[in-house]
């Protein structure tokens, strides 16, 4: 296919909505995620549950295991990585309840013709470390939601979840 | 819980993030298999834009999908004028390199024909300052795939201070993009 050339260029990037927890949440859900996009950038930013653990993702709803990661994390000297399948779509690991900030870049999200893999950063600076991530959906369909929720519990009063979409 | 949709903020024209700084310059999605794709021309963008972006999705037909990475070259350069930094890992190991005068900068990783039909390898790739005649021009690459297990940050370099004016996508390898790969450039906008 001839490439096509944007004259004049489209802006993009376009902001969908925040939610900004009033109070602590398990979970909140961008639904009715329009298809006139290509790729949703998602950022997390906020306390953590204390007890610790992954926050993740549903696409469409599925919470078969349906989907498979690769991660690398490096806390000061130390560093780790892993490779596994899960029925969530994972992109960082949080410990304690200090300030994580993650930014997720879900690819050809509104594409029917491919699995669905996401590339994420996540930090917890304060001590806890940083890391990348890779999770793949393998599923075909379009992601229409997104529903987020954390291993470790409620996300605390004051979390803000954004979410963005691009155009390709 | 509050719900705050951006999109009325921008309308109203309130304190709000600039719009129009990151706009769509061009896409190709393969519709059949193709050994590369160019972004040309990019210094028609040198006078409205500071960085570019470059997103895409990509597959390669190689047999194998062991090391098949993504190739970048700046202005057709072929010669020995990159060099690359990476932090990765195959789940396995967290490993680190440097590699110098390379033909190209590399970034893992793309899945391939061993991998699942409908996986795919991802990308973005910040190219900064790209029309800039005072520096060498770098970039760096966030990149994974699944079924490949790969995760990985890349930096390069390109010895070589001249503007750019296109920008080549291929495989390590010198194997095919498959139908249904994605590339999309983005500019950034200069402050005014």
């Amino acid at each position: 296919m001839a490439q096509t050339v944007y004259d004049p260029p489209v802006s993009t990037y376009i902001p969908l909505q925040t939610i900004t927890l009033g109070a602590s949440a398990s979970s909140v859900t961008f639904a009715s995620i329009p298809q006139t996009y290509r790729d949703l950038v998602l950022v997390i930013n906020g306390a953590m549950p204390n007890s610790g653990g992954e926050p993740y993702a549903r696409l469409n709803s599925d919470s078969a295991s349906n989907y498979s990661a690769v991660r690398m994390t490096g806390q000061g000297s130390n560093y780790s990585a892993a490779a596994f399948t899960s029925n969530r779509l994972g992109f960082f690991f949080t410990y304690g309840s200090e300030l994580a900030n993650v930014i997720v870049s879900l690819m050809d999200y509104s594409a029917t013709d491919k699995h669905k893999t996401t590339l994420s950063r996540g930090s917890q600076a304060a001590g806890r470390g940083a890391a990348a991530w890779a999770s793949r959906w393998a599923n075909t369909d379009a992601v229409t939601s997104i529903a987020i929720s954390h291993e470790g519990g409620d996300y605390p009063s004051g979390v803000t979840f954004s979410l963005y979409a691009i155009e390709a | 819980m509050s719900l705050v949709p951006w999109g009325i903020w921008a309308a109203s024209g309130g304190a709000v993030a600039a719009v129009d700084s990151y706009d769509l310059l061009v896409t190709e999605i393969l519709t059949s298999s193709q050994s590369s794709v160019t972004f040309a021309s990019l210094g028609d963008y040198a006078a409205d834009y500071q960085h570019l972006q470059i997103r895409m999705v990509g597959r390669s037909d190689r047999s194998s999908r062991d090391d098949e990475n993504l190739r970048i070259r700046f202005n057709s350069d072929s010669d020995s004028n990159y060099s690359n930094h990476y932090l990765q890992t195959d789940g396995g190991s967290v490993t680190s390199g440097a590699e110098t005068n390379n033909n190209a900068m590399w970034a893992r990783s793309l899945t391939a024909s061993s991998s699942p039909s409908d996986s795919f390898g991802v990308f973005v790739i910040d190219v900064l300052d790209f029309s800039n005649t005072n520096k060498n021009t770098t970039a760096r690459t966030l990149g994974g795939s699944i079924d490949d297990d790969f995760i990985g940050l890349s930096s390069g370099a390109w010895f070589n201070t001249a503007a750019l004016t296109s920008i080549e996508l291929g495989t390590q390898f010198s194997n095919n993009f498959v139908a249904r790969s994605r590339f999309s450039i983005y500019g950034i906008r200069k402050a005014a």
